[in-house]
């Protein structure tokens, strides 16, 4: 069995709301898992019952083919990297990342040994001696991760670890996290609600809303063929038209839109009824002239444009009070082809959209 | 255009600026040596020498000399010793657990809790006094050391609960949960990462303690019995009619003492505060 944790159908309340509901995933062993979703949607609450300090009030957490249930914190096989670092002020850098080892019994020699190796895979040799409050946000950061790392764990939690740095660290620190999991070949469940650090680091991705998981799907699983309208939303930029299913067939459904007439869609499983079709910003295909293939054609007039370096958003007024955004490449010709005010014409093909029903 | 706009490189006296008001400086000077007129008298006194406390006829240390060989004088200082080291030690312990047990834990009823805690600080000595009088007489007990170390024990638990809180309030949850996170018991969490963070307020808490226990009057009066004289009571007694110059040293021997831990304590306060600013 290569699962190292196993949720299943675990809920936790706080008094009459429920931070968790019937949460279920399994994680598998040398998987890099991000639980996503916004402030308040239950991230920590649920990595918390992993690692022991909350008690699940349904539902089983399995970690290491084991039913944690009762099991205190000190003796599950998994250790957290708080988002505060937690490290230990009194000791230096070496004790902190000793003490895991030392309270499991190890003598002091080997625990020191043991410490340094940790301390140099974080790169941070030479550092023994200091004490936390010497280090910078980054060095802390290691600290903690060496000391939950030398421990060995079956899994490793992480409560947003990047949050407490600046913007440009956090971005080293990303790749330096997905090198260090790859090297040493342990689970990570990681915490964040920032999508961008999800979709760039993990392998697969638990979106929550409200304590539920909404879906749990690789990066580009959740960003093409997101399974309902909260995730589509939460998850980079869309656009969405309500309207009802007319036609549809070999993956394709025609969507009566009241105000646009018909849009096309792909879907991923037979629709009927009242539905929402998604296109991303960056589908949308604008023109000077009506382009004539099988897919959506709308017409309208630009109303903004807002630069982004990489990309601009132009804002596209349908002219039924609806708005649309398109994103476009600033690749030196498409960039500089758009103004406030300029007539266009908007398309995308069936396969761009996605019909959603949720 | 507010007042604020105008820029002054003079401006008048504010309210607490004290050291701007020539007549507000007399006033320090004069509370000043209200204050300390009499202690520095005591101090300088008790290196008279001469047998009579008025006049100044020349240095000695004589009067320690006499102090020291005063029997009674010695047994009420070893008694005061006793008393303050066993109130001091049980006080800490006490103070500390629920100082800390206040920090951290939400129960019904703790704000109500807390206020009780404080009313020993703020009742008046004599009331405590009698109260805890009439509780030993009440359960028939012998006063004595043991009465009086009980009473000590009593009124210095709520200072060490606040020093401690208070430090308490600075310590982040988290840090226990790394460490039961890390494989540590909570009997190993406590010795290794609770206390050595309590520890300042702890020292502080027992400074506390032990300068309140040693210099007390009212209560130890109360709760005293034979044979259990402490130096407050011993040199009250003695200077009733006549200040004897070995008085002088034994006050100043007192507040030599009670000094260095009020001394002791402050340098770890304000290491604390270096520590938390950083
Ligand atoms: N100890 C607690 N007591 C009462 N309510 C709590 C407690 N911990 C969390 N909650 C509530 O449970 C819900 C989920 O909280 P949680 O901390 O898990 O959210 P989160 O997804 O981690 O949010 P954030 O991104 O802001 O950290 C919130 O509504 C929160 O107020
Ligand atoms: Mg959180």
């Amino acid at each position: 069995m290569s699962d190292v944790i196993a949720v299943e159908g675990v809920s936790k309340r706080f008094g009459a709301d429920a931070a968790v509901e019937q949460a279920s995933f399994e994680v598998t062993q040398g998987e890099f898992f991000a639980l996503l979703g916004p402030s308040g949607c239950g991230k920590t609450t649920l990595l918390r019952m992993l690692a022991g300090f909350e008690t699940p009030d349904a539902g089983r957490i399995i970690i290491g083919g084991k039913d944690m249930t009762g099991v205190p914190p000190n003796r599950r096989p998994v250790n957290m990297v708080f988002q505060s670092y937690a490290l230990f002020p009194h000791m230096t850098v070496a004790e902190n990342v000793a003490y895991g080892l030392r309270a499991g019994g190890m003598n002091a020699k080997d625990a020191t040994r043991h410490a340094t190796e940790a301390l140099a895979l974080v790169r941070l040799e030479g550092m023994e001696k200091r004490r936390p409050d010497m280090l910078s946000g980054g060095q802390k950061q290691r600290v903690a991760l060496a000391r939950a790392l030398v421990k060995r764990p079956k899994v490793l939690l992480l409560d947003e670890p990047l949050s407490a740095l600046d913007a440009k660290l956090r971005e080293t620190m990303r790749l330096e996290l997905v090198r260090l999991q790859e090297s040493v070949g342990i689970s990570f469940v990681f915490v964040t609600h920032d999508q961008d650090e999800a979709l760039s680091m993990a392998g697969r991705i638990a979106v929550m809303e409200k304590g539920r998981i909404r879906q749990i799907a690789n990066p580009r699983g959740l960003y093409e063929t997101p399974n309902c309208r909260f995730v589509a939303d939460f998850i980079g930029k869309a656009n969405f038209f309500g309207g009802t299913v007319t036609h549809q067939g070999s993956g394709i459904a025609v969507v009566n839109c009241p105000d646009l007439g018909l849009l096309t869609g792909r879907m991923e499983r037979s629709v009927s009824g009242a539905v929402t079709l998604m296109v991303r910003p960056e589908r949308i295909r604008l023109s000077a002239a009506p382009l004539t293939d099988d897919g959506t054609n709308l017409q309208g007039r630009v109303t903004h444009i807002a630069y982004y370096g990489d990309e601009s958003r132009i804002v596209i007024d349908l002219g039924t009070g609806r708005t649309v955004t398109a994103s476009i490449a600033n690749d030196g010709e498409s960039g500089a082809r758009w103004r406030v005010d300029s007539e266009v014409f908007l398309s995308w093909r069936p396969d761009d959209a996605l019909i959603l029903t949720e | 255009m507010g007042a604020g706009m105008i820029v002054r490189r003079t401006h008048a006296a504010r309210p607490l600026e004290y050291g701007r008001r020539p007549w507000m400086l007399a006033i320090f000077a004069a509370n000043f040596l209200f204050l300390y007129f009499p202690i520095v008298m005591l101090v300088a006194f008790s290196f008279n020498n001469s047998r009579r406390n008025v006049l100044w006829e020349g240095f000695t240390l004589r009067n320690y000399g006499l102090a020291y060989d005063n029997a009674a004088l010695h047994e009420a200082f070893l008694n005061s010793m006793i008393v303050a080291s066993g109130s001091t030690l049980v006080s800490t312990i006490l103070g500390s657990a629920l100082g800390m047990a206040l920090a951290r834990f939400r129960f019904p009823g703790r704000a109500a809790y807390e206020s009780w805690l404080h009313l020993p600080i703020v009742i008046p000595e004599v009331c405590m006094g009698i109260a805890l009088l009439a509780f030993f007489a009440l359960l028939d007990l012998p006063l004595g050391l043991m009465t009086i170390t009980a009473s000590h024990i009593a009124f210095s638990i709520p200072f060490v609960a606040v020093v401690v809180r208070a430090r308490m309030q600075g310590f982040d949850p988290a840090l226990e949960e790394a460490s039961r996170d890390l494989g540590a018991s909570d009997w190993l969490t406590m010795r290794r990462v609770v206390l050595p963070f309590a520890m300042p307020g702890i020292v502080t808490g027992a400074l506390f303690a032990f300068t309140l226990s040693i210099d007390d009057f009212v209560i130890t009066f109360f709760t005293s019995g034979p044979g259990s004289t402490t130096l407050p009571l011993k040199i009250y007694s003695m200077v009733r009619f006549s200040v004897p110059p070995e008085m002088n040293a034994a006050a100043t021997v007192l507040i030599a003492i009670t000094v260095a831990l009020v001394l002791g304590g402050i340098a770890i306060q304000s290491r604390l505060d270096r520590e938390a600013r950083r």
